[in-house]
C-alpha cells in the first residue's frame, strides 16, 4: 500500500526542521525508514537567496528516488524543476494524495514570491531497473498557487488484475456482466459489475 | 478513473499481497458464463464473450 506522508505545512514546530536535516545524507536508509519529515517545507523553502545552491532546494523532504531540481530560474517568481524517475506507465497503480501545499514565504523572507509559477518538465527514468519507481514522489504546480508535493513512501507493492470485457457485437453486450475474482489464498470473493 | 465523463471500461481488482488468481467467473448478460483459472496478477486481461481471453495490446508496465 502506498503510504503518503504529509510533507508540508507552515504551522509546524521549529525544531522539526533540524531533525529532518539530520537524516539527510545517510546512505542505506530507505525512505520508508526515515522518520516523518513533515516540517521541512516551512517558510525556509522560499527563503533561499538567489545565490544559494538550488539543488538543495527540495532536498530535505525528497528521497533519492524522487524529485530533483536540475535547473532553476529562481528569479523570485519562477523556477524550473525536473522530475526524474517519474512514473509514466505505472502512474495509474500508485496512490497519491496531497501532502500539503508548500507554504509561501512569510514576510520576513528576503525573496518572498507572492505569485510564483512552476514549470515541470517530466521525463521517465531511462533506467528503471536501477532505481525502483515505486517510491517516486510527485510535485505538482498550479499557476499562481503553492505547489504541492505528493510524497510516496513505501511504494505500492500490492497486486492487481484488470479485466476488460468485450461483447460479441458491441460494448453494449458487456453492460451488466458480473465478474467474480477468487484469489488463491483468500476465501473472499470480489465482484464487480461491468459498466 | 474517469476523464470528461468517460470511464475506464476495465474492471480493476485489488489483490493485496496475493500474486495469483485462482478463478475468475464472468456471467454475461446473455447468460453465458466464462470461467478462467490460474491467472497471474498485475496484468490486463481482455475477455470476449464466447471466446475467452483474446489478445489486445495494452501499455506495458515497465517495472514488472
Amino acid at each position: 500500500m502506498a503510504r503518503i506522508h504529509r510533507a508540508g505545512g507552515r504551522e509546524q514546530p521549529e525544531g522539526a526542521l533540524g531533525r529532518a536535516k539530520n537524516f539527510e545524507g545517510q546512505p542505506g536508509r530507505t525512505s520508508a525508514e526515515r522518520p516523518l519529515p513533515s516540517q521541512i517545507f516551512r517558510c525556509a523553502t522560499f527563503c533561499q537567496p538567489r545565490s544559494a545552491t538550488i539543488s538543495n532546494f527540495f532536498s530535505p523532504p525528497v528521497d533519492d528516488d524522487g524529485i530533483s531540481v536540475r535547473s532553476s530560474e529562481f528569479g523570485g517568481t519562477a523556477f524550473t524543476v525536473t522530475l526524474r524517475n517519474l512514473i509514466s506507465a505505472g502512474k495509474r497503480s500508485l496512490k497519491f494524495t496531497s501532502a500539503g501545499a508548500l507554504a509561501p514565504a512569510k514576510s520576513t523572507c528576503p525573496t518572498t514570491a507572492a505569485v510564483f509559477r512552476l514549470r515541470l518538465r517530466c521525463k521517465a527514468d531511462p533506467t528503471p531497473s536501477r532505481r525502483s519507481p515505486l517510491n517516486a514522489d510527485f510535485l505538482s504546480g498550479r499557476l499562481g498557487q503553492a505547489p504541492q508535493l505528493l510524497r510516496n513512501d513505501g511504494g505500492n507493492t500490492n497486486h492487481w488484475l484488470e479485466i476488460l470485457l468485450i461483447g460479441t457485437k458491441s460494448n453494449h453486450d458487456r453492460v451488466g456482466a458480473r465478474v467474480k475474482v477468487s484469489a488463491v489464498i483468500s476465501f473472499s470473493t470480489t465482484s464487480d459489475r461491468a459498466a | 478513473m474517469s476523464y470528461q465523463s468517460a470511464q475506464d471500461p476495465r474492471l480493476h481488482f485489488g489483490l493485496g499481497q496475493r500474486s495469483t488468481i485462482g478463478a475468475v467467473e464472468i456471467i454475461w448478460p446473455s447468460g453465458m458464463v466464462t470461467k478462467l483459472s490460474n491467472l497471474k496478477s498485475d496484468q490486463i486481461v481482455a475477455v470476449k464473450e464466447g471466446t475467452g481471453i483474446v489478445e489486445r495490446p495494452f501499455p506495458r508496465v515497465s517495472w514488472k
